[in-house]
């Protein structure tokens, strides 16, 4: 590793990491299937120590992958051994924010619910609110073109990065897209958010910033079925109601929440609860608030809870904003999925889980994003259970097989990562891959940046990553 | 005029690209659905033209760039393959954004054959407000989201919204249905002698985000890293170096 020096010279002995320590809790995401130790990590300080990080590694043809937070889903932010992980979260400043233009010019490694936060004084707020919005990075959001519940209303991360400063695979520095709208002509700022860290490294984001509400409307309508649940959803969305969030948790999300630290007050007795927000002006929310009225009602709502002030509507989303975190919690490992349907199908690929879940034995649970038809079930399982894991990503293939069936996708946030490359050839053609994978070897001709990611790997590369724990290394 | 599938629950619609604007939105207005852009009912401008060349979207304030409205398409390759792109469902990470590559690159890369269009409900009314510059550089930027705003001479804006708006500052003008008012002021406001002086204004007028070199060449290549990335990305989509002409 005669790189290593040179690592530690550019950001002190300090921030590069090597000993076995150090590095457990980078090899791997909060996908726990796929994990690989990286042989170091560089934590550099400045956009200076990144590009000069990426000129060494390059040089000694050394892969490398950009990590924020490791809150990703699937397996993304991993180098194949001998590689190394830049993380960025020390690059978490401000650089600007311009409120006449709606504009925050932010590093990289700055927390998503924090930009919000800071934004508040001017009446703004960074709309796309993943579920790890509390510790997950903005670098990392772009790099996997996050969503999140109100991304029903205000659209993904790419609709609010107007302009990306990135660093390429070789050190040359370049910037995309516009301050002012995005891009004009060919929006290589569209593709690189999503594009999972491989086409280069974000240095600094540019971001759309939106007005806070002047009102917010906040209920839960609670349903026998989660059959049920989502025909209210489409009800909802068929009757132009434009809510900015339309949240769906199972009977099995609701009791994680309850027995956890999460616990909000949801009704354990129902089979599914139903979030919906929506948000505007004071008049146009009353009016939108009705109609969803309307729509619980002709839908057999059981119960309808309003929040009436500020501190009920946190509570409201405490539940759901923790059932994450909750689930998490009832085995040794677990499995978020991320597929999306159109939302018309809701209920059909609600009924195909469950019997998935039922078949293979699996205890799995709801809780998704259901204006955009996103589903996350959620398998708890142990990993050093070769049998269990097997059938874990054996139910997964088979729930995401389905979503395409129903004129879905294989990932509606989270990304392709390790985790769904085997299927990327069932959503894309050949050519349609192979447009893919030039795109990706013009920007980064020698894999040595996050290699092949998001795209399908070859066999020697998929070896590289180990599934599993071991019983041994539990 | 081509409506290939329409999908009223999923709010998504499959439209040939030679489909005329108007034409799309008078179709998707009879199943309470429309497109969330601006546009001129008179004009023969088709679905292709309107989003290969990326034109400014004068409803971004309440529905975002041209780009966010469009989930995936179909494309003919230089070299005669066809491929699709993206996903018909409203959000899609699989694979790299082809879709967003495509888009807005005046048929450079691809001929555009099918797009799949994201929706929204049909907002038929538009509420118009006067409100004084001073005012709407003031308030405005940290307060309203307006479906549009232009400016109205030196000192005042007209902002549109698809719901009606309650503050001090705003003076109500108009309500109604269509976008007549909208699109008179519009061109009023292109051929305005005035406009120059409003472009050393640009947070004014038309829009707080507009930038006005996009709509007098809003297919120019500007930038540096376009020119160096255009071989390269027509190489990706055909090895074998076949190109259309650029337009």
């Amino acid at each position: 590793m005669s790189w290593l020096p040179q690592l530690e010279k550019i950001v002190g002995k300090d921030y590069v990491l090597t000993s076995a320590a150090n590095l457990l809790s980078y090899e791997s995401d909060a996908l726990s299937l796929f994990r690989c130790k990286p042989a170091a990590v560089v934590l550099p300080n400045t956009q200076q120590q990144v590009i000069e990080c990426v000129k060494i590694l390059s040089e000694f043809k050394v892969c490398f992958t950009a990590r924020g937070a490791g809150t990703g889903l699937s397996a993304g932010a991993l180098v194949p051994e001998g590689g190394v992980i830049i993380g960025l979260n020390r690059l978490n400043k401000i650089i600007k924010i311009n409120a006449e233009s709606r504009l925050a010019i932010v590093e990289p490694g700055m927390v998503n619910a924090q930009l919000s936060e800071q934004c508040k004084e001017y009446g703004l707020r960074y709309a796309p609110d993943p579920a790890s919005q509390s510790v997950c990075t903005l670098g990392g959001n772009v790099a996997e073109n996050a969503g999140g519940p109100m991304c029903f209303r205000h659209g993904t991360t790419s609709n609010h990065l107007r302009q990306v400063k990135v660093v390429l695979a070789d050190g040359r520095v370049e910037t995309w897209g516009h301050p002012a709208h995005g891009c004009n002509d060919y929006d290589l700022r569209g593709l690189f958010c999503g594009s999972e860290g491989s086409l280069a490294i974000a240095l600094e984001l540019h971001l759309n910033l939106t007005p806070l509400p002047q009102a917010v409307r906040t209920s839960l309508a609670s349903f026998a079925t989660i059959e049920s649940a989502c025909e209210c959803v489409s009800e909802i969305v068929k009757r132009g109601i434009e809510a900015a969030a339309l949240e769906v948790m199972d009977q099995r999300a609701i009791h994680a929440v309850e027995d956890s630290i999460y616990r909000s007050g949801l009704p354990r007795d129902v089979g599914a609860v139903l979030l919906v927000e929506i948000e505007g002006d004071n008049n146009h929310v009353d009016s939108q608030q009705k109609l969803a009225a309307r729509c619980f009602a002709d839908n057999n709502a059981i119960n309808v809870e309003m929040a009436g002030n500020a501190t009920q509507r946190a509570l409201l989303w405490k539940g759901r904003k923790g059932a994450g975190g909750a689930l998490g919690q009832l085995a040794p490992d677990s499995y978020v999925m991320d597929g999306v349907v159109p939302p018309s199908q809701l209920a059909e690929i609600m009924k195909f889980v469950t019997e998935v879940a039922t078949r293979y034995q699996l205890p799995c649970a709801n809780l998704f994003h259901a204006g955009d038809g996103n589903i996350h079930p959620h398998f708890a399982y142990d990993g050093s259970d070769a049998e269990q894991a097997e059938a874990v990503e054996k139910a997964g293939t088979e729930i995401l097989v389905k979503c395409l069936e129903l004129g879905g996708s294989i990932t509606g946030e989270h990304g392709v990562g390790l985790e769904k490359q085997h299927l990327l050839r069932k959503q894309f053609s050949d050519a349609e891959i192979g447009i893919m994978q030039r795109i990706s070897d013009s920007f980064n001709p020698q894999q040595l940046l996050n290699p092949n990611r998001g795209l399908p790997l070859g066999s020697s590369c998929a070896e590289a990553f180990h599934r599993h724990r071991s019983k041994d290394s539990k | 005029m081509k409506l290939i599938e329409l999908s009223q629950v999923d709010q998504t619609a499959v439209v040939d690209a030679q489909t005329r604007v108007a034409d799309l939105q008078s179709s998707l207005a009879e199943h309470n659905l429309m497109l969330g852009v601006f546009h001129d009912p008179n004009s023969e401008l088709t679905v292709g033209e309107l989003f290969m060349y990326n034109r400014h979207n004068l409803w971004q304030g309440a529905f975002g760039y041209l780009r966010d409205q469009v989930l995936g398409g179909k494309w003919c390759l230089a070299d005669g393959t066809f491929i699709n792109s993206g996903a018909r469902v409203v959000k899609s990470v699989a694979g790299y954004d082809i879709t967003r590559l495509l888009l807005g690159s005046s048929n450079t890369f691809a001929k555009c054959q099918t797009l799949t269009l994201r929706l929204r409900p049909l907002r038929q009314e538009l509420y118009y407000y006067r409100v004084d510059i001073d005012d709407y550089l003031k308030y405005s930027h940290y307060d309203l989201n307006p479906t549009s705003a232009i400016a109205d001479g030196l000192q005042q804006v007209v902002i549109s919204s698809h719901f009606a708006l309650q503050r001090d500052y705003l003076h109500e003008i108009d309500t109604q249905k269509g976008m007549a008012l909208e699109l008179n002021l519009w061109q009023n406001f292109l051929a305005s002698p005035g406009r120059h002086a409003l472009e050393s204004r640009p947070r004014v007028a038309p829009h707080p985000n507009f930038d006005w070199n996009s709509w007098q060449s809003p297919c120019e290549t500007t930038a540096e890293y376009s020119r160096v990335y255009l071989d390269k990305i027509c190489l990706a989509l055909c090895p074998n170096g076949e190109r259309f002409v650029s337009e």
